[in-house]
Parts: C-alpha cells; structure tokens; sequence
C-alpha cells in the first residue's frame, strides 16, 4: 500500500518536474535571459561603435592626413567623360574617401562611430527647410506646376 | 481497497497527462502567439516618430561616412527641386536635401525623407530635369517606404536579433539600427522590382511637377557611356553594385516616357547657374543677391503693356519657350 502511494506520488512529481507547467513557470527566467544576451550584445555593438580607446576613427585619420590622392582636375574638365567636382583651392573635398578602387565602402567607414559633428550635421539637414514663397517663385521662374498633389491618408 | 486506490491514481494520472499535454500545447500556442506578435509588428510600416528617429540617426550614421558638402546655395536649391518633385507624392513627409562631399556619382534615401545625392551626381548631371528625375526616383524610394519594408523584412527573418518593433528605438538599439540601414543602402542592392516601381514613379513625380519626364533615363544614358577607367570604377562602382543594370532600366523607362507629356522643363541655364565650377569653390558660391537665377527658357523678352496688350520690345526666346508675365519693379 505505501509502496504504491510513494510509487504515484514519485510518478506524479516525475510528471508535474517533465510538463508544460514547468516549462511556463521557466519562460519568464528564459526571457530574462534572452533579455541579458541581448543587452551584453547590444554593448557588445556599442563598444564597436565606439571603437577601442587607442583606435582612431578611419575619417578622423583621413582627416588628419594629406591627401595624397588623384591629382585634383578641374570641374567639367578632362577627358574621361565624368566631370569632378574636385577644385585646386577647396582643400575641403573628400575625393573618394570611404571606398576602394572598386568604388565600394570600406568596412571600417561603416564601422565607424559617428561623431557628435556627423549627429549635429544630421540635425542640421533635418532642420532644412523651403520656405514657402521660395518655393512658389521657384515655380513660377522655372514654368514648373504651382500646384502640389494632395496628401494621401 | 487497492482496487479504489488504483483507480484514483489512474485518475490522477490520466488528469495529469492531459495538464501535460494541454500546458505544453498552451505553451507553444503562446510562443507561436508572441512570434506571430512579432512578425505582425515588423510588418507594420514605422510610426512617423519610429521614421523620424531611424531617419536622422540613419543620416548621420550616412554623414560619418561621406561627410556633408557644406555649400548652403547649392543645398538650397537642391532643397529647391526635390521639394518640387516631393510634393506631388503626396505622402506627408518633411523631406530633406543635402549633398555629400564625395566625388562617388550616387543619390541615396532614407526613412524619414532624408535624401541626399553627391557632388559627384551633381557634377555630371547636364539639367534641371535630370537632377528632378534623379531626386523623384529617390522620393519613390520613401514614398513606397522600400528601405524600410527591407530591414522589417530582415528583422522578420531573424527573430534572434528582434527588437520590438512597437516602440521608438533609441540609445545603442537606434545606433544599431541606423548601421543596418545605412549598411543595406550602401551594400545592398536594391531589388529588380524596388527599382523599376521608383524609377516609373519617379518618372511620374516629375512628369507631374512640370520637368521633362526623361531627365532620369538621360542620366542613366549617360553613365552607360563612360568609358572605363580606374578614376570611372571608383566613382561609379557604389551604383553599379547597389542598383539593377543600367540597361534594362533605360529599355524600362523608354518604355514609359511615351505616356508622359514631352514638352516639360529641362532648365539648364538655371542648373548651371547653381551647379558650376565655381559653386563648387566655398569661396566663391554664388549669392542670389549680385544676380537672379536665370528662368524657364533661354534668353528674355522685353516689352511693355499698352492698352491690355504686352509689345515686345526686343529680346530673342527660344521656340516653344514657356512664358509668364510678371511686371518690372
């Protein structure tokens, strides 16, 4: 008789320990833990973006150093058959920094981490605005249509 | 008495095995409901405030790459024209031009309305209409949300990497964010039928504002006929490797252009008088207020209203110019 009672009793722990109710019971544990993987990959990643602190940003660096490349040509000259817009006195220009001879972008630029200049730069483009009767004079000098589509829902 | 006893217990046991089975069918029934969640959030399209935040992070993420070209005459009038090919989209999005400071020939979009081309576009571009066809072609692209319905599709497709998708992202999540999507459009190439859909509604966005419905398919000619070199390869290397070839573009669009009206704006004098050599010198931009830009049509008319009648007093247009009358101060 108690040998059978302790026999179910072990067969109904055996069960509850296997089934779903443990399973939803762990979730929130596995969720927590999802959650804290995340997190560490997530500074994983902003550490990347950050860089190391004896790293230089790849365009801080270009930044830094001469720019040794093509010999400047100037704008709508040459014969290549694409214009640059390259000037012998605008020693702002980037050229082709940030690709390769094959004309895609280095890794390493789009790695880097983008810098209080680049985030106030993207400020100021978001603050770009036409100003309204700019616009219509625009229009109207160019012979363009005065009128706008109207907005979708 | 063990024959009452056995029978609770196969009673107890049979209850349990049923639990079991429900409780693990609840809970795959509520995994499956949370991936459903998922897919069901990352299929709706970003609120505006989701836009906006991926957008301006997105743009500076693009910024740190090639860097602002800072000439803010030219950047105004490319504000100008995309504004005019914009608003006949009619999405409500407050769009925004810039030019990168690159001699890489590439216009690139991104949520939120952020949309820039290089002076190496501008460079090369011969009018007006081209530069409309080329910035209409990349409002498509944030009219019919591409880019975004391209990372929510990869989020679908990785639930690892999910994040929720119902709230606006910030901190290292929009850092994150900002590099996929800035990743994808400078890596990836756009799709065969994400291209065609912004190239025939860029066609009409232009069409409609009142330009020449070819200046897309123009440039495009153009650029299959540079001939190669290494200088050429570096500076159009991005749009062959992010963009369909040109060819069955230009067939695409040759396709199209009979359906749009033939006589729109092509304004080259007003495109070189804003984009020229030296515009492109920060020292020596133009100022709008030495001189007025030059408008539609080449050459001007003099003349003189006399008894509700304009007499033209001199001056040479062009056939076919468009004229409209605004008195002399």
């Amino acid at each position: 008789m108690k040998s059978q009672v302790r026999a179910g009793a072990i067969l109904l722990t055996g069960l509850l320990s296997g089934s779903g109710y443990g399973l939803t019971l762990t979730l929130p544990q596995q969720q927590q833990q999802q959650n804290q993987q995340n997190n560490s990959g997530q500074q994983q990643g902003q550490q990347g973006q950050q860089g190391q602190p004896g790293q230089q940003n790849p365009n801080q660096q270009q930044g830094n150093q001469p720019n040794n490349g093509d010999k400047p040509t100037p704008l709508f000259g040459g014969s290549i058959g694409l214009k640059t817009s390259r000037q012998t006195k605008d020693s702002a220009t980037l050229g082709f920094n940030g690709v390769d001879p094959n004309g895609q972008v280095q890794k390493s630029f789009l790695t880097a981490a983008v810098t209080p200049v680049d985030t106030v730069s993207a400020q100021k483009v978001a603050q770009t605005t036409v100003a309204p009767a700019d616009l219509v004079q625009f229009l109207q000098d160019g012979g363009l249509n005065p009128d706008a589509a109207p907005q979708k829902p | 008495m063990n024959m009452k006893l056995t029978k609770i217990l196969l009673t107890l046991l049979a209850t349990t095995l049923f639990a079991q089975a429900s409780s693990a069918q609840l809970g795959s029934v509520l995994k499956n409901a949370q991936k459903a969640k998922t897919v069901a959030d990352n299929n709706k399209p970003w609120t505006p405030e989701q836009e906006l935040a991926i957008g301006q992070a997105s743009a500076a993420k693009l910024i740190s790459v090639f860097h602002l070209y800072d000439n803010p005459d030219m950047t105004k009038y490319v504000n100008l024209v995309g504004n005019t090919v914009a608003r006949q989209s009619g999405r409500s999005v407050a769009y925004h031009f810039a030019i990168l400071d690159t001699e890489v020939v590439t216009a690139v979009s991104l949520p939120g309305g952020y949309i820039f081309i290089t002076k190496g576009a501008l460079a090369n571009l011969k009018n007006e209409a081209e530069l409309a066809g080329v910035l209409a072609h990349e409002v498509a692209h944030v009219d019919h949300r591409h880019l975004e319905r391209e990372i929510r599709a990869q989020k679908n497709a990785d639930f690892a990497k999910t994040e929720a998708a119902s709230h606006v992202p910030v901190g290292s999540e929009l850092v994150n964010m900002a590099g996929s999507v800035v990743t994808r459009a400078l890596t990836l190439k756009v799709s065969r039928d994400k291209e065609s859909e912004a190239d025939k509604f860029g066609v009409e966005l232009s069409s409609k504002a009142g330009y020449d419905p070819s200046g897309l398919r123009n440039f495009l000619q153009f650029l299959t006929s540079v001939p190669t070199t290494p200088q050429t390869t570096k500076a159009l290397g991005l749009w062959g490797s992010t963009h369909p070839p040109l060819a069955d573009r230009i067939s695409s669009l040759n396709s199209q252009l009979p359906n749009y009206p033939n006589n729109g704006q092509k304004l080259a004098e007003r495109y070189a008088w804003y984009v020229n050599p030296p515009a492109f010198s920060h020292d020596a931009a133009p100022t709008t207020a030495a001189t007025s830009a030059p408008t539609a049509g080449a050459g001007e008319l003099d003349g003189i209203v006399s008894q509700g009648v304009i007499v033209l007093t001199g001056g040479k247009l062009a056939e076919g110019t468009r004229v409209k009358v605004r008195p002399q101060q």
